[in-house]
């Protein structure tokens, strides 16, 4: 011990010497506490902390959270208080600092010290408010976050005094928000707590709102002769009809909302249960039970029991039951509507100070409004992306649809093939960016020869039937899906997307966008773009455009229609191709792709107008942004936005049969 | 020559009637309760199920072959035929069930104990015991026969009206009725559709009231009920496309505007024969799923209305027998193949397994039938035979 | 007094372009009248407004003027039974218009015979139509036109084997079928031989004895013969009106004709 000393006291004498100063101090401090450190109690270690608080900040909180996470020892013999690093079998004690070693000991000959529970909490609450100050800022950050998880009402003066002392920018607004959070948990100033929730007007932070929330929690169904005067009431309750809100008020049923908060049964119940009222009431199944109890031979107070197959029936039975004096009373559903009308049900905010909670509803709306604008934001964003993908899926069928007039089944095929090709090209090349460099161009080069095959051995002699067409590229279709199924089996197979469009683009808690439906959205401009290029701007365009018009002036004019109709038909297949790709990064790539959109993206190029590019933007758009709007009305049931959206375009096509960007008489050409 | 032809065809439904019955006849002669059980009960079931697709290809057959709406919906009215049956068959069941149960109680039950029962047993697998209010008619099979006719008479009223009001025709129309079908199968796949989502209804084999006759009988029964349907809607298809209303169909098919300009309000012929086969394909759809014993949303997804297309462009559109044999030929082939008995063609290292190739077999086979022979396989023995015309 | 259809002023275009530019034009009973003028001035597009095909943007189409007594003012007021811009094109044919198309359109895979049952003027009720069998009186009125179009041997025949002019003259023995009082016909004489075109001259003369006739035509020597009032289209307006010879020598339709 002595030798100890002065190694220590050399040690210092050349680094530190005010610190080991403290040390020693601490040192001894820690011997003459040491039998409450070792057997910590509630009551005891107030005192510790107490004074503890006297030493260098440094060393208290390295103590103290070892001591909280039970990381401290003691020597039985000495009963000094250690930290130990275990050395085969053997446990090398150190004093606090971890530099001094004491001696070399067995495991009988010391013990780890085990605060309990209540302890544990008093140590932390002293140890956050050294961490909060500590040099060091990522413990600062670490220790706020464990704040931010349970604060306690200690903790406000902490936190106060950080925020003075904090001198990190970023730190120091999170600081002040969780005091924010701490004054209108746990302050007594209704004046501090109205500032707060003021200045709290407009910030659509999720903690925000789940703070204003807290402060608006009211309690249970309460019920009196009248309304308490002295209470800051959250809602008056009519049983069997008023719902409860989030914000403690109360509200009446409705489409988003039939559960009302209490019914007229439970209603009297609770009154039974408050003593309010005297007689108990029969439920029909325990009128049933009493009922089955007293059965003599074939009556039940003299009724028969095959005539008790109804409620008048059962409950006159009963009745006789009651004279007799075999039953409690039955109470008729009229009484037990005549004695809740004579109460009164509230519920009364657990905040008592009706100014606090009138201003946190305030808050809120004014909160709400800007969270709702923010949804209609995001439903924008949802229909728009939506209205990509189907741009996406369509955009293809536009061009074989729309300019040749050749319906398509098998195009939702050419959609998976192009996903597939992805698929293959990543069980290659690893590299995500690579793959998908790779793999665009492939799927374009496959569909397209797909496409052009299709094209020379089936559409060609279809030409100038359309029903026809449909009907064979159907077949084409389900033989093109059985053969993937075949091939790539049924389970879905994953198109991973490179790491880069991972995660997303984050407005606000409630507005954050994907990056890969930020790439879709480009994606699809992109289509757009290069569409119009290729239709407006290239000789490929020109001849298409041509052939559709007149085939035999065009073919006079030295164009082949057939190559130009093969080549058309390629290009529309191999777009369909690098739409599966896009496609199959945002869902599973399975054999059932293609036909999953298959219909959308036909009722896409009709309901926008056929042979038009611009059509076939405004039908997708359309269709998107109309399924996110109903989905929003209900978003549990996908399934019932999709039929609705379905009708609503079938109901469309009757008043618009031409589409949204409809060409009208001989005109119809461009 | 005008008169020649009518007495063709008149021996034609002669022919087609004696060859129905004679066959009913023979598969009755060999089933397990009337014969020597060479054929088996399953057999059974699934050659009147056949009989209800054939009857089902007929309709489409007048609606697309001699009107030309290639309708995609027609399916659909099936399995609404289905479901409409299926009601009654699943209620009265699970009331029976219901009923017996509760002879081991005390006291009798109540009308809301019993259908809270009733409504458990049903929807227990949707999370609900409530009845919707669309099953109020479901415990009397009179009332839901009503609805197998009804209900899709209406809702093909409804859009047919619509579609052929506003000239929506050729592939938009098809398109149309396949986003009618979609729209139907999504709706009945959710779990609040009040018919039991995805699940659908099942244990429609069994008839109320007359369990006690054992399927094996019942089979039978069904059988009867479909052939003598199916005759039925023969003789009555033939007469009506016979009449000079047949004549006008087939004008509509070939001119729509000239039949127009000829003073004919074509859309209500339209509308008459989209209705009418809608609610012929009904009521084979209300005799098929009791034999199939199940039916769910996915039997009415656009798919199946396709397939029904297929059916009738192989066999011979324009031509009813040709119906019949597309739809008879092509899911007994299916059934065949699919159900493992055909036998697998090994090809050194690459055997082909007809469950998982035959339907890249029916899909490259119809492409060639629709290139190759526009009237499917009764133009093409049309093509040998008949060369002396 | 006796006008069987008038045109009030009608106007159509498409996506801005004026196929029809207030155009007005009337035409009495029986009466036979020819509408001349080269593509594109809007020969098809009047007659499809007419027929109800197409719906004009402005002006009014009437049909069927009658004269009637009005007691409080002592003297005869004309009325028109129909406005035909409020009919479909199947109310309008039973009004008694019946169209020749430009080209033939008949039913090709139907028996001469069976095109001429479906023109017959009868109910045309789908309920009534199921019904429907052919008496003595209609098979001889059938045989009678048959006589007319010269058809006569062909009845059994399937139509789509007929030649051209014969299925032109197969579509005007369906309009007569459909004993109209206004039929407009579409370049009745393209594609026909002169013998087929003199024949047709025949017919629609004759035709016009008890019928009015529309013919619209771009073949000068074809009008010539039909000997009747001729009116000249052009971009979608009435140039000339008045006989052949008349027309003929008026410089802005010579200009339009033969300029350019």
């Amino acid at each position: 011990m002595k030798i100890n000393f002065y190694i220590i006291l050399l040690y210092a004498f050349f680094i530190n010497l005010p610190a080991v100063a403290h040390h020693d101090q601490f040192n001894i401090f820690l011997i003459e506490n040491s039998d409450n450190i070792i057997k910590s109690s509630a009551k005891t270690v107030d005192t510790i902390l107490r004074d503890i608080q006297s030493f260098d900040d440094e060393i208290v909180s390295r103590f103290l959270e070892l001591w909280k996470s039970k990381s401290l020892y003691y020597i039985k013999d000495t009963k000094q208080v250690v930290i130990v690093n275990e050395n085969n079998e053997s446990f090398d004690a150190l004093e606090i600092d971890g530099l001094t070693g004491i001696g070399n000991y067995t495991k009988k000959e010391i013990k780890k010290i085990k605060p309990n529970s209540g302890v544990r909490a008093k140590i932390d609450s002293l140890l956050v408010k050294y961490q909060i100050s500590n040099s060091d800022i990522n413990i600062r950050r670490k220790s706020l976050d464990s704040l931010k998880r349970n604060i306690q009402p200690e903790h406000l003066a902490v936190l106060q005094d950080a925020y003075i002392n904090e001198s990190d920018a970023e730190l120091k607004t999170a600081i002040d928000r969780l005091l924010k959070f701490a004054i209108i948990k746990y302050s007594d100033s209704n004046d501090k707590k109205l500032e707060i929730i003021e200045s709290f007007k407009g910030d659509t932070a999720i903690e925000i709102r789940a703070s204003l929330n807290q402060l608006l929690n009211s309690s249970e169904v309460k019920v009196g002769i009248s309304l308490p005067n002295n209470k800051n009431i959250a809602r008056v309750i009519v049983p069997g009809f008023t719902i409860k809100n989030s914000n403690g008020t109360s509200g009446t049923t409705n489409f988003f909302n039939e559960d009302v908060e209490i019914s007229i049964n439970d209603a009297y119940d609770k009154l039974y249960a408050d003593n309010l009222v005297y007689k108990k009431r029969i439920t029909p199944e325990e009128l049933k039970k009493i009922l089955q109890q007293n059965i003599i031979g074939d009556t039940i107070g003299g009724y028969s029991i095959s005539s008790l197959d109804n409620e008048q029936s059962r409950i006159a039975a009963y009745n006789k039951l009651v004279e007799n004096n075999l039953a409690p009373p039955f109470i008729s559903e009229n009484k037990i509507n005549e004695e809740v009308n004579k109460f009164i049900f509230y519920s009364v905010y657990n905040d008592s100070s009706s100014e606090v909670t009138n201003a946190a509803l305030n808050t809120l709306a004014s909160i709400n409004l800007r969270v709702q604008i923010y949804k209609y934001i995001d439903l924008f964003i949802d229909g728009l992306s939506l209205a990509s993908i189907y741009f996406l899926g369509a955009i293809g069928l536009a061009i074989t649809f729309g300019v040749m007039r050749v319906i398509n089944m098998a195009h939702g095929e050419f959609i998976m093939m192009g996903a597939y090709t992805g698929y293959v090209v990543q069980q290659f090349i690893s590299n995500h960016t690579l793959s998908l460099l790779v793999a665009l161009p492939l799927a374009f080069i496959i569909t397209f020869i797909a496409g052009v095959i299709m094209e020379r051995l089936v559409i060609r002699h279809l030409y100038r039937k359309p029903l026809d067409t449909l009907l064979a590229t159907f077949g084409i279709s389900i033989a093109l899906q059985q053969i993937a199924k075949n091939i790539f089996g049924t389970q879905a197979r994953p198109l991973t997307s490179p790491s880069w469009l991972d995660g997303s683009l984050s407005l606000s808690d409630d507005l954050s966008i994907s990056y890969i439906r930020i790439a879709i959205f480009i994606l699809s401009l992109i289509f757009l773009g290069l569409l119009l290029f290729v239709m407006n701007r290239t000789r490929l365009g020109l001849e298409t455009r041509a052939v559709t018009q007149n085939p035999v002036m065009a073919s006079n004019m030295g164009i082949n229609p057939e190559r130009i109709n093969m080549l058309t038909f390629g290009f529309g297949s191999g777009i369909a191709g690098i739409a599966g790709i896009a496609i199959g990064l945002f869902s599973k790539v399975t054999s059932e792709l293609g036909s999953e959109y298959i219909v959308q993206s036909f009722m896409t190029v009709v309901v926008g107008g056929v042979g038009n590019i611009w059509g076939t933007l405004a039908g997708a758009s359309l269709i998107g942004f109309l399924q996110k709007f109903i989905e929003w009305f209900n978003p549990s049931n996908t399934l019932a936005a999709q039929t609705y959206m379905i009708i609503f375009i079938i109901l469309f096509i009757q008043f618009r049969p031409k589409g949204i960007v409809a060409l009208k008489g001989r005109a119809a050409d461009d | 020559m005008t008169d020649s032809i009518n007495d063709l065809l008149a021996r034609h439904t002669l022919i087609f009637t004696i060859v129905v019955v004679v066959f009913s006849l023979f598969i009755t002669f060999f089933s397990e309760p009337y014969g020597n059980g060479l054929i088996s009960t399953s057999f059974v079931k699934t050659l009147g199920k056949t009989v209800c697709l054939c009857i089902i290809a007929l309709a489409m057959d007048v609606v697309w072959g001699y009107c030309g709406i290639l309708s995609l919906g027609h399916f659909a009215f099936f399995g609404l035929g289905g479901y409409m049956i299926g009601m009654w068959l699943m209620y009265e069941r699970t009331a029976i069930i219901v009923q017996e149960a509760a002879t081991n109680e005390l006291l009798p039950l109540t009308e809301t104990e019993l259908s809270n029962a009733i409504g458990n047993q049903i929807f227990g697998v949707v999370g609900g015991y409530d009845i919707p209010s669309i099953w109020m008619f479901a415990d009397s099979l009179g009332l839901q026969l009503i609805l197998v006719i009804a209900v899709p008479g209406i809702l093909a009223f409804i859009f047919g009206w619509l579609a052929f009001r506003s000239r929506v025709t050729g592939v938009y129309l098809s398109i149309l009725t396949q986003a009618l079908t979609l729209a139907l199968s999504l709706y009945l796949f959710q779990n609040d559709s009040g018919l039991r989502g995805n699940n659908g209804l099942s244990g429609l084999q069994n008839i109320p009231g007359i369990e006690y006759l054992g399927q094996e009988v019942i089979s039978i029964g069904f059988f009867w009920a479909s052939c003598i349907f199916l005759i039925s809607i023969f003789l009555l298809f033939h007469s009506l496309m016979k009449s000079k209303f047949g004549l006008i169909i087939t004008s509509i098919r070939d001119n729509e505007t000239r039949v127009r300009f000829l003073g004919y309000n074509v859309e209500i012929y339209k509308l008459f024969i989209f209705v009418l086969t809608a609610i012929i394909s009904s009521i084979a759809g209300a005799l098929y799923y009791p034999q199939a014993g199940i039916i769910n949303p996915a039997e009415l997804a656009p798919i199946a209305s396709i397939y029904l297309a297929v059916w009738v462009a192989i066999g011979g559109r324009g031509k009813l027998y040709g119906a019949i044999i597309g739809a008879a030929f092509v899911s007994l082939f299916s059934s065949w193949f699919t159900g493992g008995q055909a036998p697998d063609i090994p090809l050194g290292i690459f055997t082909i397994e007809w469950v998982n190739w035959w339907t890249v077999l029916l899909g490259f086979g119809f492409v060639i039938i629709t290139i190759f022979s526009e009237n499917g396989i009764i133009g093409f023995l049309r093509n040998i035979f008949v060369k002396e015309k | 007094m006796n006008t069987l259809l008038k045109v009030e002023k009608i106007s159509v275009s498409f996506d801005g372009f004026k196929a029809i530019n207030s155009l007005s034009y009337s035409i009495g009973k029986n009466e036979l009248k020819a509408i001349i003028g080269p593509n594109g001035a809007g020969k098809t597009t009047f007659m499809d407004i007419i027929t109800g095909q197409t719906k004009p943007d402005e002006g009014n189409v009437l049909f069927g003027e009658r004269s009637v007594w009005l007691e409080s003012d002592q003297k005869y007021q004309v009325v028109w039974d129909e406005n035909l811009l409020m009919k479909s094109e199947s109310q309008i044919a039973l009004l008694g218009i019946g169209r020749k198309f430009q080209r033939p359109t008949v039913f090709e895979l139907k028996t001469v015979f069976e095109n001429l049952f479906i023109s017959m003027k009868k109910n045309r009720n789908p309920l009534s139509v199921l019904f429907q069998k052919l008496n003595r009186d209609e098979k001889n009125l059938i045989e009678k036109i048959l006589g007319e179009i010269s058809l006569k041997n062909e009845q059994d025949r399937i139509a789509g084997e007929l030649s051209h002019g014969q299925k032109q003259w197969l579509e005007i023995g369906m309009l007569l079928t459909q004993e109209p009082k206004l039929l407009l016909i579409d370049e009745p004489a393209a594609g026909m031989t002169s013998n087929e075109r003199r024949q047709t001259v025949e017919i629609l003369k004759k035709l016009s004895a008890d019928k009015s006739v529309i013919v619209v035509e771009h073949d000068m020597e074809f009008v010539k013969d039909l000997e009747c009032e001729v009116t000249v289209l052009h971009e979608g307006s009435i140039l000339s009106e008045g006989s052949i010879e008349h027309v003929s020598s008026n410089n802005e339709v010579i200009e339009v004709y033969l300029g350019r």
